[in-house]
């Protein structure tokens, strides 16, 4: 190889690395800065240490936020995952019914993630909402979906599997549709049932598939912000205030810019750390 | 040749001098302006800055102004960025509750020379001189007021009268709550209320001033001590909190789900008919007697805030919605000028009449059609002003001290803390801000 020839691909790597450096790493490196100091009313005031990061680990507030973030993000991709899983493998032949309900389902993904929670709001409200009319004959009329804390969190991972089981299904079908008919058939003249030719085929032939779709799954919840700000506004007292918008709240309510950024630091080591759990839990199942 | 060389480099400098004129003359100058009003969109205030801008444009034929709607609730915080970034627009309106950012982020012109330059009488009118203090922060006048609110008791006058209560019966909060009592029915024998006798929105997004921080102010005289010292966790914001807990806890008189609710879906609760009561800013009046819904419009009243007792009456909180010009932009002259055109007495009588606002000049309010009945709740709102106004302090700041409120309700309502407990949280949470 020619020496001009070596330099090539980093060459062609250059751009984008320059866009990574412009558009991650620099507001990166700008909220560590801020993480370091006292920012009030968008103003710096001065170094703080690590100050902003020890105030944010002694606070309930933020404690709680990060326990509802990871009940959240647990219950909200288990469920979403199962049926997003449930409906590619009931969807997955081709047919008229199949592709119209999977047009059906694609509907809520459809929707602006701010509109769909409107939505959902309204159907949860206690005040002309449906779910009132739907639990009134059953004697349940007086329950308040949205000011019960546990009911609250329910209708937000409802609000997570209503919108995302479709994103769910539409990664998991592509991965199912890429598995030769031809192992079934084979499997099947071979006597194995529905469940073996599931574990023993399916499950093995959709692990990147899987994989992608739960990190995918993962991240979202975790960084979620509109669901919880829109239907449930992180209440009542606290029970929905997941981690974002707690973030959001420091920064846009409270004004104290360097906690904020020093708590979205945070959200971002976790992320990494849980992605990266993921992937190792995968790799020792011998799956990657 | 000479002089025909001349003659040519004359015309030609005396053409390139020309060409900015000639530019301006072709491009005006436009004026960028944030505001929560849209005025393409119908209503009283949408109409008056309408009128406000046409008047301002046809006086002005080099100059246009822009309009970009905006979420009231971000609009400041969103300004304050976009003026780090040097993107801000020329003007924003900001509202009280965000005078202290405001002046804690420079980031508004000295609106001081413009007031000085104004005729002495234009400055004697004014109504509510104290919103020119209030706004004054650094030693520099950083906003003019443009709109005064308050939060008042908003009352259907038809359910009031149902219910064999009158409007004397709402002077005291523990009047209110007989009121509510008598107001809260089962229309529909379902066992449920379809008519709550006051609406709340306890939700710590999208929230305004509850009667419990007006009922603790009134006890209190104010929520601050020197330095901005927050003063929540004590036995008379406890016992206002208690009262207003007791409106779901004890009294049935509010549905649960106002530790859910926001205060502009009360608000919209309160039009569509499920309220017989609610604290709302007066400037929300037009607003709601146009977006009633199953009950006539005219019943609608407003109470002042009511007191702990008779004799006494609760504080008014003088609010209101302030013109600001950015410090950095590149139109700031032309920015004040239309700050000083939209606080002029041509422009605040249409923010009184058709914006249905309460008269910010002496002027207006004395104007003929002022007496007429349907112009008694503007009459009334500066009564209240002058009999009991109350500003929050402009340098504390105080905006989310109202969801702190809001959040010790909602802790007390679903029996995760003691009165004391939330307050404390409350009063921590407040004192951080400072």
């Amino acid at each position: 190889m020619r020496r001009s020839e070596r330099f090539v691909p980093y060459r062609l790597l250059a751009p984008a690395l320059a866009l990574e450096l412009v558009l991650v790493l620099g507001p990166l490196l700008v909220g560590l800065w801020y993480s370091l100091h006292n920012v009030r009313f968008f103003r710096v005031r001065g170094f703080t240490g690590l100050e902003n990061y020890t105030r944010l680990l002694e606070s309930e507030e933020v404690l709680n936020a990060l326990w509802v973030t990871a009940v959240f993000a647990f219950f909200a991709l288990f469920l979403t995952f199962i049926l997003g899983f449930a409906l590619a493998m009931w969807l997955e032949r081709d047919g008229r019914f199949n592709t119209a309900m999977r047009a059906v389902v694609l509907v809520p993904y459809m929707i602006a993630m701010l509109v769909g929670s409107m939505l959902l709001k309204w159907v949860f409200s206690q005040e002309g909402g449906l779910a009132p009319m739907a639990l009134g004959p059953v004697g349940l009329g007086e329950v308040s979906i949205l000011g019960d804390p546990k009911l609250a969190m329910a209708a937000l991972v409802y609000n997570a599997m209503w919108r995302d089981g479709a994103f769910a299904m539409i990664m998991l079908l592509a991965g199912l549709k890429a598995i030769p008919p031809s192992l079934h058939l084979a499997a099947r003249v071979d006597g194995a049932g529905a469940w073996m030719r599931f574990r023993r085929i399916t499950l093995p032939l959709m692990r990147i598939p899987i994989l992608i779709t739960l990190i995918r799954l993962l991240v979202h919840f975790v960084n979620i912000l509109t669901f919880p700000l829109i239907l449930t506004g992180g209440g009542p007292s606290g029970a929905t205030e997941v981690v974002v918008l707690k973030v959001f709240r420091l920064g846009f309510g409270d004004h104290l810019l360097g906690q904020a950024n020093a708590l979205a630091l945070m959200v971002f080591l976790a992320n990494l750390l849980l992605v990266g759990v993921l992937l190792a839990l995968f790799r020792r199942a011998g799956r990657i | 040749m000479t002089a025909r060389i001349t003659r040519r480099g004359a015309l030609g400098t005396a053409l390139a001098l020309s060409a900015p004129a000639i530019g301006s003359a072709q491009s005006p100058t436009t004026i960028t302006m944030w505001t929560f009003l849209d005025p393409n969109r119908p209503g009283g205030r949408e109409t008056a800055l309408k009128q406000i801008i046409a008047s301002f444009e046809q006086a002005n034929p080099n100059l246009r102004v822009r309009v970009e709607p905006q979420v009231w609730t971000t609009m400041a915080e969103r300004f304050v960025l976009a003026a780090n970034a040097r993107n801000a627009p020329d003007i924003v309106w900001v509202n009280d509750q965000n005078l202290a950012l405001l002046a804690e982020s420079d980031a508004a012109a000295d609106l001081k020379p413009m007031v000085d330059a104004w005729p002495q009488s234009r400055r004697d009118d004014q109504v509510l001189p104290a919103a020119f203090r209030a706004a004054t922060m650094n030693g520099k006048l950083q906003a003019v007021p443009l709109m005064a609110t308050s939060s008042v008791l908003m009352v259907r006058r038809d359910l009031l009268a149902a219910a064999g209560k009158t409007m004397e019966d709402l002077r005291t909060w523990d009047g209110v709550v007989e009121v509510a009592k008598a107001m809260t029915k089962d229309t529909n024998g379902d066992g449920q209320p379809d008519v709550w006798g006051i609406g709340l929105g306890l939700a710590t997004e999208r929230f305004s001033f509850t009667p419990a921080i007006l009922a603790a102010v009134g006890l209190q005289g104010g929520l601050f001590g020197d330095g901005c010292r927050a003063r929540l966790a004590t036995p008379d914001v406890a016992r206002a909190i208690q009262w207003q807990a007791d409106l779901i806890l004890k009294h049935r008189v509010t549905p649960r789900e106002a530790v859910a609710t926001t205060s502009d879906d009360a608000i919209d609760q309160f039009a569509a008919g499920r309220y017989g009561m609610q604290v709302i800013a007066n400037s929300r009046f037009e607003q709601i007697q146009r977006t009633a819904a199953g009950w006539n419009k005219d019943a609608l009243t407003m109470a002042p805030t009511p007191g702990w007792t008779a004799d006494r009456p609760g504080p008014q909180i003088l609010g209101g919605w302030f013109g600001v010009a950015w410090r950095g932009s590149p139109r700031v002259r032309e920015a004040v000028r239309f700050i000083d055109h939209m606080s002029s007495a041509d422009s605040m009588a249409l923010w009184n009449l058709p914006g249905q606002q309460v008269p910010m000049l002496k002027s207006i309010a004395a104007r003929p059609e002022m007496q007429e009945q349907r112009y008694a709740h503007l009459r009334q709102m500066a009564e209240f002003f002058a009999r009991s106004g109350y500003s929050m302090p402009s340098t504390c700041a105080w905006s989310r001290t109202l969801a702190d409120f809001n959040l010790a309700t909602q802790q007390v309502v679903l029996g995760q803390r003691t009165v004391m407990e939330a307050l404390r949280i409350a009063e921590r949470a407040t004192q951080d801000r400072q």
